[in-house]
């Protein structure tokens, strides 16, 4: 069901005058309904029975590592107290009194506990990442595989099969682990009601296209009974608006010149500037188009008196590669550091190499070393996160060299700056490193535009091949696909995005702004987005509201 | 404690000298340490008292301030 249908307008506003009009502890039932409801309609019997399967296996394998604790505990207890009164006698001091646990008995007690409620995470680990493995990269790893056994003249042959993958699959198994992962490490106690999890992890405005929600803060909010709240309700809608704004006006106009550029750079032998503009076109339509679709999750989630994760904060603003992670897809990013690299970084193994190099190499890079081993394996893992396919593990190592690295030789660069008296906070210094990371970031995105990984390294000796400035004043930007007028109406509304951008950096919001004017004005601004969208948006052929790009993944 | 105190000042001010570690109460909310930061921060405690902070104390509660974390290293000192 594509957010901007009358199907899904129709589906939202029953969805909402029911949930308002039911008493409030029923309030999530009518969540679930509308998230099974949702995703049955969109995904079909067979995703709803993966989805299943993930609910099960995480409420099933949480609800078993809280009864380990509880079972553990009591026995612990009960041998304790069993052996007091043999030391003491019955008619001792501890007779009657609470049996405490030692501090020795505590430890064993918590490294019991430990080893087996790992056991079960292991097992629903494995479980539903193979799932997702086997869906996702099985035809990638066994297409490989039989190009190793060809090359070695092997007779093995592996059968590829495409699987369909069900929908959101990456983002409620990622949420889901999430959750399970911090049950074993007794962050929170599990969810015994079936239902409740069930909710968690197909709630329908967060199950296409992210973000990747955590229990602790969506979970709550999701079983409170939620009153009507006018102004809130205010918000979701304009934000709901600003996020099809996004998509439908820029995102898809954007689309066109990425489109003709990218898709037909070698028949028509585009090279320089041209594909370069083409990549930063590429880098507003994918914000617009994901930011634009989680503005739409996020508004119609607050329709239901929920807020979920932000997922963006003016990604284009960040002077490092690393302060990009930072404020791009910011619950992926989140996911993997608390999940896979402060488990990596904080391991034995990195801890003793840790060691070992501080003796070898000097304290400073023994320091730094284990963190920028372990951010390299996180960007690569979030390079597949992407797709299967060689161009995202391309993708993943090109962001990991400059994550790693700027870490790596922080000091001689502030050596460099130092020498070329060079102003950390300095306007214009802070304008060019915004202005690098943007150009560095376009430059990584080849791996997303192009087919392969092959055509990735065809693209880049493209981009440098060719010095044409003059392409940006000739008149040739509007021979790719859009004309003269939609091209400056583009400019504009990227610079409109830009300024509010701004206004949220400095920590205010344009819809707060709104939703605390006199009804009038409000009105007047609902019906100029609505108008705008409506006059500007793109509906060609090729259009299809459904096909959020993020969605893919 | 004062000790300890002393020792953990040394570790954060060489980590991230920027930052005034004895009046902040947010270094984690306001995102002022990022995950290498404490990667660092936290070998170094490990290896000058002599502990291990695991992954599961990793919550902003115990690392928003210069006394929370001395309250993690008090109590992983005393299991």
């Amino acid at each position: 069901m594509a957010f901007f249908s009358w199907q899904f307008i129709c589906f939202l506003i029953v969805a909402v005058t029911v949930y308002y009009l039911i008493p409030g502890r029923f309030q999530w039932i009518v969540l679930l309904i509308s998230s099974a409801w949702y995703y049955f309609v969109g995904g079909g019997p067979r995703a709803a029975i993966f989805v299943a399967v993930t609910v099960v296996t995480t409420w099933g394998g949480a609800c078993l590592m809280d009864s380990i604790q509880k079972k553990e505990e009591l026995k612990a207890l009960e041998a304790a107290a069993h052996s007091s009164p043999s030391e003491e006698g019955d008619s001792g001091p501890s007779a009657g009194k609470p049996v405490k646990l030692s501090r020795a008995q505590k430890k064993e007690l918590k490294a019991l506990v430990q080893k087996k409620k790992r056991l079960v995470l292991t097992l629903v680990l494995l479980l539903n990442f193979g799932i997702l493995g086997v869906l996702k990269y099985g035809s990638f790893v066994s297409t490989n595989l039989n190009s190793l056994f060809a090359r070695f003249h092997s007779g093995t042959q592996i059968p590829v099969v495409d699987f369909i993958l069900p929908l959101g699959i990456s983002f409620y198994t990622f949420q889901s682990m999430g959750y399970l992962i911090d049950v074993c490490r007794g962050k929170y106690r599990a969810e015994r009601n079936l239902f409740r999890l069930a909710l968690f992890t197909s709630y329908f405005p967060s199950i296409l296209q992210g973000p990747i929600n955590r229990y602790d803060e969506l979970a709550s909010q999701l079983y409170t009974p939620h009153r009507f709240d006018d102004r809130r309700f205010r918000e979701g809608i304009l934000r709901m608006l600003w996020g099809f704004f996004k998509k439908m006006v820029i995102a898809e106009r954007a689309s066109v010149i990425v489109n003709e550029v990218f898709g037909g750079f070698e028949q028509h032998r585009y090279a320089g500037f041209t594909i370069l503009v083409a990549a930063f076109f590429y880098g507003i339509q994918l914000y617009a188009d994901f930011a634009g679709g989680i503005d739409i999750v996020a508004g119609a989630s607050e329709l239901f008196g929920v807020s979920i994760r932000e997922n963006f904060r003016q990604p284009y603003m960040s002077r490092s590669i690393s302060e990009f992670w930072q404020r791009w897809h910011m619950s992926l990013g989140n996911w993997m550091r608390d999940y896979v690299f402060y488990p990596i970084a904080l391991s034995k193994p990195f801890a003793r190499m840790q060691k070992s190099l501080r003796k070898k190499i000097g304290p400073y890079f023994g320091k730094v070393f284990p963190s920028f081993l372990a951010s390299f394996i996180v960007f690569i893992l979030v390079g597949i996160w992407h797709g299967a396919n060689w161009k995202y593990v391309v993708y993943g190592i090109y962001h990991a060299t400059f994550v790693s690295t700027e870490t790596l030789f922080e000091k001689p660069y502030a050596d460099l700056r130092r020498f070329f008296h060079i102003r950390d906070e300095a306007a214009g210094w802070k304008l060019f490193q915004m202005v690098r990371t943007l150009f560095i970031v376009s430059i990584g995105r080849y791996c997303d535009v192009a087919p392969d990984a092959g055509t990735v390294f065809r693209l880049l000796r493209a981009t440098f091949s060719r010095f044409n400035p003059w392409i940006l004043f000739d008149g040739s930007l509007f021979t790719f696909g859009i004309d003269e007028r939609n091209f400056g109406l583009l400019i504009l509304l990227i610079i409109l995005v830009a300024a509010v951008d701004i206004i949220n950096e400095r920590g205010q919001t344009v819809r707060g702004i709104v939703a605390s004017q006199q009804l009038p004005f409000r009105w007047a601004v609902y019906l100029t987005a609505i108008a705008v969208i409506l006059v500007f948006g793109m509906y060609g052929p090729g259009f299809d509201m459904a096909s959020f790009i993020y969605a893919q993944f | 404690m004062e000790e300890n105190r002393q020792e953990l000042m040394e570790i954060l001010e060489e980590t991230r000298p920027d930052i005034d570690f004895e009046n902040e109460t947010a270094l984690i909310d306001k995102e002022m340490l990022d995950s290498f930061d404490i990667i660092s921060i936290v070998s170094e405690i490990n290896e000058a008292f002599d502990i291990s902070i695991n992954v599961n104390d990793l919550l902003p509660e115990n690392f928003n301030s210069v006394d929370a974390i001395l309250a993690l290293i008090a109590k992983l000192q005393e299991e």
